[in-house]
Formats: structure tokens, sequence, C-alpha cells
């Protein structure tokens, strides 16, 4: 392999330890969030988790 | 019994002296000039007095200090870094006065962990956690040094190990870059870690003018735009994120793992709040290693070791090795400063290089010349802070795979 091979692979896979390394802090953060502010993290979520309880509603 | 005795043999310093060849005379003058300068910096401030006062005596006295030795060779009484014969080392334990530090604590990486262990209970972590993202991009770009060196150092006739270890001085952090040397260039650790510990002011002095070559002053002075919700961060997660970090850190990279723990067992004591053990590193241990590491990086800096022929493309190699890295970090800023729409300030790159804290106070500095309102630093610190862990990734990855390669 050459030099410019083996700092190719270095690069990728410093690049892909160190983001893995940054979605371990944010799940650690997020994780260790209280509940109710973890639901405001996942804004999306919670407006998913509301139109699903109205279609359960209607069906009922 | 008084015939022997002439000038030189009274003071053997200056009898060696003038003894010498004209290049091995003027690296001696030479040295103890640049050692007497590096104090006065230091002194003044310019550059890191608690380092640079203990190392610059320390060149100024071993380039006056050699003298001729029983066996008839030029020598001195402080220290032998060449010596890998046991019964030799163990002979010399004895007589060496700064041997037992060197051997014991220098050559085995141990004074770099306490170092590592300092700079641990120093760090406070949740400005890098709280944008965890942005601060491993920037520390990433600011790594740029780290890699381009290495084919350039090759492409110069160096073996790999010599590249990747003088490469490593682009990550601007003194302890990594004698962890790695000395697993990867054991001949050629000891200039090496010289040079990046001389070149650490090189932050100091030279990243400024770099700021104000690459980005412009309407751009140097943005106010980065706040988030909406400041994530608090509290111990119990940052106390979770280290031991966490280091199991991962050294079930990937067992090889670096005498780093890995001494950095985050010194951010997990901070964080658990073990307040004797806190002290105790941040004061004696950090302070006490510091002088010892200054003190020795001085002594090792006598002329015959300094005129080894590798030395003159390493000290190129470092330097620009730094300016690469600052580059780096300035573009990954550039590349946030434009997918936020122009409302992030890209000077806040450049403290991706692991400097810590000094690369994020240039770049605090930078910022308020111009617009003494903006703060940037708490930015600047989380993307410091990361810099550190990108540099220890990267020293993972480098001496785990070059011995494997070659």
């Amino acid at each position: 392999m050459n030099t410019i091979g083996f700092v190719a692979i270095c690069v990728v896979l410093a690049f892909a330890i160190g983001f893995a390394v940054a979605a371990i802090i944010w799940l650690l953060c997020w994780l260790m969030q209280p509940k109710d502010q973890r639901v405001k993290l996942f804004g999306f979520l919670k407006v998913f988790k509301s139109n699903k309880q109205s279609d359960l509603s209607e069906t009922v | 019994m008084m015939g022997n005795l002439n000038f030189g043999t009274l003071f053997q310093g200056l009898g060696t002296l003038f003894d010498s060849d004209t290049t091995l005379l003027v690296t001696r003058v030479g040295l103890i000039v640049l050692g007497l300068l590096l104090v006065y910096l230091g002194y003044k401030k310019v550059l890191d007095a608690l380092l640079m006062v203990p190392m610059g005596l320390g060149m100024a006295t071993i380039n006056a200090a050699i003298m001729i030795m029983p066996d008839g060779k030029q020598g001195n009484l402080f220290v032998d870094p060449l010596l890998t014969d046991t019964d030799a080392l163990f002979n010399m334990l004895q007589i060496d006065w700064l041997q037992p530090i060197y051997t014991f604590t220098f050559s085995n990486g141990l004074i770099a962990c306490f170092i590592f262990m300092g700079i641990g209970v120093l760090l406070d972590v949740s400005y890098m956690m709280r944008r965890p993202f942005l601060s491993i991009f920037l520390a990433l770009f600011a790594e740029m040094g780290t890699f381009a060196i290495v084919p350039i150092a090759s492409a110069m006739g160096m073996s790999l190990n010599d590249s990747a270890s003088i490469a490593m001085v682009g990550g601007a952090d003194g302890p990594m870059v004698l962890f790695t040397s000395m697993v990867l260039s054991k001949d050629l650790f000891v200039p090496i870690t010289i040079i990046a510990y001389l070149y650490l002011g090189f932050t100091y002095g030279g990243y400024p003018y770099l700021i104000k070559l690459m980005v412009p002053k309407h751009i140097r002075g943005i106010q980065p735009q706040k988030p909406k919700k400041v994530m608090q961060i509290t111990a119990g997660q940052k106390l979770l994120f280290a031991v966490v970090m280091c199991v991962i850190l050294c079930l990937l990279f067992p090889v670096a793992g005498p780093l890995f723990f001494s950095l985050f067992v010194g951010i997990a004591v901070r964080e658990a709040e073990i307040t004797p053990i806190v002290d105790f590193i941040k004061g004696p241990l950090l302070y006490g290693s510091t002088f010892f590491l200054g003190s020795l990086l001085g002594i090792l800096c006598e002329a015959h070791l300094i005129l080894n022929p590798k030395v003159l493309p390493l000290l190129i190699l470092g330097i620009l090795a730094l300016l690469i890295s600052g580059v780096g970090g300035l573009i990954g800023g550039y590349i946030i400063y434009f997918l936020s729409g122009k409302k992030f300030n890209p000077v806040i790159g450049i403290a991706g290089v692991s400097c810590v804290p000094s690369t994020a106070k240039v770049a605090q500095k930078a910022v308020s010349e111009v617009n003494p309102q903006a703060i940037i630093l708490p930015d600047a610190l989380g993307a410091n802070i990361s810099g550190v862990i990108t540099t220890a990734i990267i020293t993972g990855l480098y001496v785990t795979l070059i011995p494997m390669l070659t």
C-alpha cells in the first residue's frame, strides 16, 4: 500500500470514529435528559405521536 | 603532576568547545544563545514560561557543560538518551543525575501520561458535549497537517514510522507527539519531541497572522448565532461520557490505552469531585511533570544530538504540519460558515488545533480585535477539547496500523 492510500484510509477511519464519538455523546446527553425535555428534543416524534393517537380515537 | 594541567583541562567546558570542529562549535554556541533567548521569551511571557524557562536554561547549560569523560570522549553528567544496553544503562543510572528521570518517566511515556491527566483535570467537556457534531467536525479539519505531512515526509525519503511521528506535530499536542514518536520512531523521538514543544509557541505567535490572512475583517467579527435551546450538561453526564469514551477508545486502540486512560481519568476525577486527587493532579503532578519535561527537553538539546542530519527536515516538516492544521481548521470553519447561511464565525475553526486552551484564546483574541462584543470562546473551547480527542484517535490509528504495515 502506498502512503497516500494509507493516509486516505486513516482520514476515513478518523472521520468515522470522530462522528461515532459525537453520536455517542449526543445519545448520552439525550438519555440523561429528564423525560419531558427528551420529547422536546424530538419534536417531530411528538407530532407523529399525536397524529397516531387521533387516528386511533377516530377508529375507536 | 601539574604538567598535564592546562587551560583546556582545567576549564573543560571551554576546552571541549575550542577542541571541537567548526560545525560543532557553532552549534554549541548557537544552542547556548537560543537557550538564553527562550528563557528571556519565557520571562517576557511571549512563550509559555512554565516550559520555556527550564527548557531554555537546560539547553544553554548542557551545551556549556560538555567535558572529557574517563574514556577520553566528550560527554556530560546529565543524561545519555542513546543508551540501549541494559548493563551500561544500569551503570549510567548511578552516574548521570537526570538518567533516572529520563529512563523511568520520559522514555516510557509516563511523563506524557501525567501531563495528560493534568489536561483531563483542567478540561470542562461540557463545551464540547453541547454541540458534539460541530466540535468534532471542526477538530477533524484541524488535523489536516497530521494527515498531509505523512506523504510529504515519505516523499522526502523518511520511513512511514518517522513520517507519522513528525506529522503528529500538526495535532499541536506535546504528550501525544512524545507518545507516538516513542512507539514508532525510537531513534528520533528525542528531536521530534523537542521540535513539537518548541513549535507549540508557533500557535501563539503565528496563528493570529494566519487568521488575518485567511479571514477578512467583516467575517472575523461575526457573532455566532446562539442555539435556540442551550442544553445543560450535568457532572453525571460528563462522568458518564469519560467512562464510556475511555472504554470504547481502549477497545478500538489498546496501544494508546495509557493515553486514553490518563486523559479520561483526569476528567472522571474532576466530575466525580474527588477534590484531594484533583488538587494533587492539577497542582504537584502537572506542574512537577511540566517542570521536569521542560528541563529534560532542554538538556536533551545537546549539540551532538541536534547535529543528526535527520533533524533539519524534521524542523521544516514540524512547522509545515502546524501551518497546514491551522489552514485546515479555518477551512472547516468556512464550510460551517457557508452551511449556516454566513452566521458562523470561521475563526472558531482554528481552535480545533488541540493546543488547549491556547488556540481557543488566540481565536477569541483575533475576533475581539475586530468586534469586542463577539463571544466565540464557548464554541472555540468545544472545538479545542474535541481536538484533543481527535488527536488521540489519530494517535491510536497510527500506532496501531503502521506496525502492521512495516
